[in-house]
Order: C-alpha cells, then sequence, then structure tokens
C-alpha cells in the first residue's frame, strides 16, 4: 500500500507531471497531423503515433536513466514504475489510432510494448549513467540521450536485423526486439527487487 | 496477284496447328485460346489432353510486367486428377495483355510437359471465327482490321466465356454443322453469328432460329446474310461490351468507408482525456493514480468501440445481365478494400482489372493486398436468364423480384416492374435514377431498358439495332 501511495506521489510530483504532459501532448500532435482528413481513403494514424510512443518512452526511458543512475534503489523503483505507469496512461491514445488504421501488427504486441520499452529503456539510462560516472563524463548526459537511440537504430541497420531500433520494433513483430526488451527489463527487475542484504545492520 | 498473295498468307495464318499456343509433349497436349489462337485482354478457352498420367498440375503464368515496373506474374493453377487412356480438361482464364506465357504440367514427382508462347502472338484484336470447308474464300470479304481464324464446329465451345474473345462467328454449311448450344453460347456472349444463306438441310436448326431475320440473342446477334452481305453486316452489327459495361459498374461505384471522426474531434478528446489524466494525478491524492487507470480502461474501451471498423476486408458484389431474345449474359463484380492488407481469398475464380500480381485456379482467386488498397475484379461471363425484356413494344418482368430503378434510354424513368407485369414504355420526366446507371448510359444504345432487382442491374436491349 505504501508502494503505491509512493508511486501516487512520485506521478503528482511536478517533474512527473510535466513529463507526462509532455509526451501525451506529443501523441496528440502526431495524432492530430496524421489522422485522415474528409476524403482521404486510408488511415495510418497510428504507425505515427507508434513511431512517436518509440521516441518519447526512448528518451524519457534513457534520460530518466542516466539521471537516477546514482539514486537510491528505492528512488530507482519509483521512477521505473512511473515510466511503466507513463507508458500505460497514454495507451488510450495508441489504441484509438490503433483501432482505426487497422494495422496487421497484432493487438497483444502493441499493448506489451510500451510498458516493457519503458522498462528496458530504463535499464539501458542506468547502464549508460553508471558508465558515464565511471569515466567521469556525466556531462555530456543530455547528448548521450539522443545519442543512445540513433546509436540502436545504427546497430540494428548495420546487423540487418531488428535487435534493439524501437522504431521499427514499435510496428513490426520482432521476436529479438523482444528477447532483447525481456532480458533488459529482466536484469532491471532482478537488479531492483533483489532483497537487501543491508537489513539490520 | 499482291491480292492473292496476301491471301495465301491469310490463310496460312488460318491453320491452328501452327500455332504457339499449341503444343505437345510428353503425355500432355496444351492449347490455349480458340485452337490455339489467343486473344489478350479476353477470356480465353484452355484444353488439356493428358494421357496415361497420374495426377498432375497445370500452371500457366502470365507476365505483365515492364523492365521498368518489375515481372507482374498472374497464375493460373489447376489440379487434373490421373488420367487412365485419355483425360481433357477444359477452362476458361482471363488473358491479361501479356509479355510472356509459360506453361507447366507437373506430377508429384517430375515435370511432364511445359512450353512458352511466342510474344510475337501477341494480339488484343478479337477473332472472326470461320466454320467452313473453304474458308479463303471469304477473306475478301471481312474487313482490314479482322482477325480470321478457322474453326472446327466441333471444337466450338458452349460456354459463354470462351467467347469473349471473339467478335464474329461465320457459318456458311459447308462444313458440319455446329451445335445450337454453341451457336446460342456464342450469340448470348456478345458474338455477331453470321449464318449464310441459303444453309443446308444439317443445318436446319440453326436456320429455324434466323427465320424471321437478324435476331438479338444476349448480347450478340444471329444474323442470316447473303454472301455478298457478309462485309457489311461484320460492320454494321456489333456485340454489346458486356465487359467495359461490367468493369465500368464496379468502377463507378463509390465504396462505403469506415466512418471515421474528424480530426478535431478525435483530437479534442484525446486532449481531454489527457488532461483528466494529469489532474486526476495531480489532486487526486491517493486514489489519483487508481483513478487515473480506471479512466485509460474506459477511454480505451470507447475508443475501440467507436473506432473498430467492423469487419477488415470490405467487399461489395454486384452483377450485370444483359439480355435480348429470352437469353442473357451475366457477369459478377466485385469490389473489394482490405484495411489491414495482406492476401485475400476468393472462393472463384476471377480477373483482376489493373495490373497486379494475383493467383486464379479453377478452386479460386488469391490476391495479394496493400493497406486499405481497393481491388476491382469480375467473373467469366456465363449465360443466365435475364427477367427484364422486350416483347414485342411491351417491357416485360418475367422474374421472381419487383424491378426497380426502371428507365429506358431515349425514353425516361418508368414505374417500377413488379413480377409478371408487362408494360408500354411512357414517355417521362426526368426522374430519380440509381447512381451507377450515370456510368452505364454511355454504353447502352437508345431503346435498351434497364432497371434493379436489388441485387443485380438488368439490362434488356431492344430488338432492333442492326441492318443490312
Amino acid at each position: 500500500m505504501n508502494s503505491l501511495r509512493a508511486l501516487t506521489r512520485q506521478l503528482a510530483s511536478p517533474e512527473a507531471q510535466q513529463y507526462l504532459a509532455l509526451y501525451l501532448i506529443a501523441l496528440l500532435f502526431a495524432l492530430l497531423a496524421s489522422w485522415p482528413t474528409t476524403g482521404s481513403v486510408s488511415n495510418d494514424s497510428w504507425f505515427s503515433l507508434a513511431y512517436t510512443r518509440a521516441a518519447g518512452i526512448g528518451l524519457l526511458g534513457i534520460g530518466f536513466g542516466i539521471n537516477y543512475s546514482r539514486a537510491a534503489r528505492q528512488e530507482k523503483v519509483l521512477v521505473a514504475a512511473m515510466l511503466g505507469c507513463f507508458a500505460l496512461l497514454a495507451l488510450p491514445l495508441e489504441l484509438a489510432a490503433y483501432a482505426a488504421s487497422y494495422p496487421t501488427t497484432p493487438v497483444a504486441w502493441f499493448l506489451a510494448l510500451p510498458p516493457l520499452s519503458a522498462l528496458a529503456m530504463f535499464a539501458v539510462g542506468l547502464l549508460l549513467g553508471g558508465l558515464l560516472g565511471l569515466v567521469r563524463l556525466r556531462v555530456l548526459a543530455p547528448v548521450i540521450v539522443p545519442a543512445a537511440l540513433v546509436g540502436m537504430v545504427a546497430f540494428d541497420v548495420a546487423a540487418g536485423l531488428n535487435i534493439l531500433n524501437p522504431f521499427t520494433g514499435a510496428v513490426r513483430v520482432s521476436w529479438y526486439h523482444l528477447a532483447t526488451l525481456l532480458s533488459l527489463a529482466a536484469l532491471l527487475l532482478l537488479v531492483l527487487l533483489r532483497p537487501s542484504r543491508e537489513v539490520g545492520s | 496477284m499482291l491480292r492473292r498473295l496476301a491471301q495465301l498468307l491469310l490463310l496460312a495464318s488460318l491453320a491452328p496447328a501452327g500455332s504457339a499456343a499449341f503444343a505437345q509433349s510428353g503425355g500432355a497436349q496444351f492449347e490455349l485460346g480458340m485452337q490455339g489462337a489467343v486473344v489478350a485482354q479476353a477470356w480465353n478457352p484452355l484444353r488439356l489432353v493428358l494421357r496415361d498420367l497420374p495426377p498432375v498440375e497445370l500452371e500457366v503464368v502470365f507476365d505483365q510486367g515492364t523492365l521498368r515496373s518489375g515481372p507482374i506474374l498472374t497464375t493460373y493453377t489447376a489440379s487434373v486428377a490421373a488420367s487412365r487412356g485419355v483425360r481433357v480438361f477444359e477452362d476458361e482464364l482471363f488473358v491479361p495483355d501479356w509479355r510472356s506465357i509459360a506453361w507447366t504440367v507437373r506430377s508429384p514427382d517430375r515435370t511432364v510437359a511445359s512450353g512458352t508462347l511466342n510474344p510475337r502472338q501477341r494480339d488484343s484484336r478479337p477473332l472472326t471465327l470461320l466454320v467452313s470447308s473453304v474458308p479463303g474464300s471469304w477473306l475478301p470479304s471481312l474487313p482490314d482490321d479482322a482477325r480470321p481464324h478457322e474453326m472446327a464446329a466441333s471444337a466450338l465451345p458452349s460456354s459463354a466465356a470462351a467467347y469473349a474473345g471473339v467478335h464474329a462467328l461465320l457459318i456458311d454449311g459447308t462444313a458440319a454443322a455446329p451445335s445450337v448450344e454453341s451457336v446460342a453460347a456464342a450469340a448470348g456472349a456478345g458474338v455477331v453469328v453470321l449464318l449464310t444463306e441459303p444453309l443446308p438441310a444439317t443445318h436446319s436448326d440453326l436456320a429455324e432460329l434466323v427465320e424471321a431475320g437478324p435476331l438479338r440473342l444476349g448480347a450478340g446477334w444471329l444474323v442470316p446474310v447473303r454472301s455478298e452481305q457478309v462485309g457489311q453486316a461484320l460492320t454494321s452489327f456489333a456485340g454489346f461490351p458486356v465487359a467495359s459495361l461490367a468493369g465500368e459498374l464496379a468502377a463507378a461505384h463509390p465504396q462505403e468507408l469506415p466512418p471515421v471522426l474528424s480530426r478535431i474531434t478525435i483530437t479534442a478528446a484525446g486532449a481531454l482525456y489527457a488532461l483528466l489524466v494529469l489532474v486526476l494525478l495531480r489532486f487526486g491524492g491517493d486514489a489519483g493514480l487508481p483513478a487515473a487507470l480506471v479512466v485509460a480502461i474506459l477511454a480505451a474501451g470507447a475508443g475501440w468501440s467507436l473506432l473498430r471498423p467492423e469487419r477488415p476486408l470490405l467487399e461489395e458484389s454486384r452483377a450485370v445481365v444483359v439480355a435480348a431474345g429470352g437469353l442473357g449474359v451475366s457477369l459478377d463484380t466485385l469490389a473489394l478494400r482490405s484495411l489491414p492488407g495482406g492476401t485475400v481469398q476468393l472462393g472463384r475464380p476471377m480477373r483482376l482489372l489493373g495490373r497486379s500480381s494475383f493467383a486464379v485456379g479453377t478452386l479460386g482467386t488469391r490476391l495479394p493486398m496493400a493497406r486499405w488498397q481497393r481491388a476491382i475484379l469480375t467473373g467469366r461471363p456465363v449465360l443466365a436468364t435475364g427477367s427484364l425484356g422486350w416483347e414485342g413494344e411491351l417491357l416485360v418482368n418475367r422474374g421472381e423480384r419487383a424491378l426497380t430503378g426502371v428507365l429506358v434510354v431515349g425514353v425516361g424513368p418508368q414505374l417500377p416492374l413488379a413480377p409478371d407485369e408487362e408494360r408500354r414504355a411512357v414517355p417521362a420526366e426526368e426522374g430519380w435514377l440509381p447512381e451507377s446507371y450515370t456510368s452505364l448510359l454511355s454504353y447502352l444504345p437508345e431503346g435498351t431498358a434497364l432497371a434493379s432487382d436489388g441485387r443485380r442491374v438488368l439490362v434488356a436491349l431492344p430488338p432492333f439495332g442492326g441492318e443490312l
């Protein structure tokens, strides 16, 4: 109960509110720009929303990850849960576009991917934050966040597979991408939720 | 002398065995078109004769592609059961404007026979079939652009679709008489059948049909002519272009798209949802997150039920029946729109209007479609009885359904016709007409009656038209 209360407080904080508002506005803008006008035949709005979601969750996840890489574990758990909530709360906007667009991407894929991506990207952010701290280059964090996304796209282009690229993974089922996200999310949960050894000390 | 030489060349071209659309190898003999004469952009008869073979699969691949577009393949497949002795498989298939045609007969363990057609054989001119023992004698009477082809009476098909690429059929009584069914199928499909007078007693069944003079039958004509009138008859009588009419009917009809909320409405609804979620999280206290999640679930459900189209594949099926003289030819049309795209399976063989790869066979049609793509297909023409027709000066409905949207071209809209009702057409001022008629009117001669029975558009051609 305390965890839920803490998460609610986290989501009510001005910082979380600003980022959630920004994410929802980005999705709304994508919806507005891509929704078909009268006379248009096809509705491809979901693809725009899926790409916007991939970018939004990627930036937020990696950004929060780098920023909170030196925070206490409890704080990291709260931020990870907050990102998961961001992904869930934005789903209705995407679901409306999905319903009208009728893409071939399975609905289960598109429902499962956003929260999973949020956790995986947060894990990537934590790893990058740790690395930057190690080489004492945390000042590069604002550049590293978008650069990490670009790097993921470039890696997949070079590999010829969809392993990391969140944009391709957002609209097309890829078992490699799913395996990567699951591994990263599992690693994150393992690290954050493992029993503490310091209890009673 | 030159004219004689030209006639000899034409005579040489009449020989069906010289055609590359006729090939024999292994235990299989493949023939496409009327005894090997293929007409592009039309349904053509196909005949496969097998001797002592296990079950085989016939595959005919048409490539319509260019260097720029790459291959555009139409693949026809048919399974033929094992043949003890001789087995004949016959079907009709639509031959597009091809660049290459390749055919293969495969048994489970080997390729039995295969071949290709010479691209120089590509010709979309309709045929003028000559059922005669002296076909060369008719060549001077034919128009310059005619494509004459000698035909044995026994080889005339009895299905309407096989005649889609035929303009005229000349029967002069010097060869064996064709069956009445074949001649009726030809006329019904839109062929001008010329019967030269006098016909011998062996052709009495056919002669009886035209005792009273030219007869419009289905979409075509049965015309008695004297030898010297053949050329004139070929120019003054013409079959009705059923395929063009059906294509126009399907293409002109606007397909109903799933209802879509306006851009402003969907954005306003989205903005309202976003605002509500933010307010609940900010001011909802401990219940803020659960409340926001409940709102999210409700919004998702509402959005889905409001915006999800009922079916992924929108289908509009129509049919047009063109009739005269108690016989009609019917053509189905199908307008498809696939929302998610993918491969669409249809349970009957159809042809696709437009250039795109697809597969067709005796069992159905398989069509790959892009997202939200529209495709128009037509079935093969089949003989039918048209319930709307002219009996003398009376317009009659011999069907079981009431006919609405009745129009007589050149006279005006008429009152609906109840089943078995007959009525004289009366001149009328402009009235309401189905929207689908607009595109059809340019095809219809004066005196043609049009009506709809709800499922089909019925066209009754006037009994008059050509003149000698």
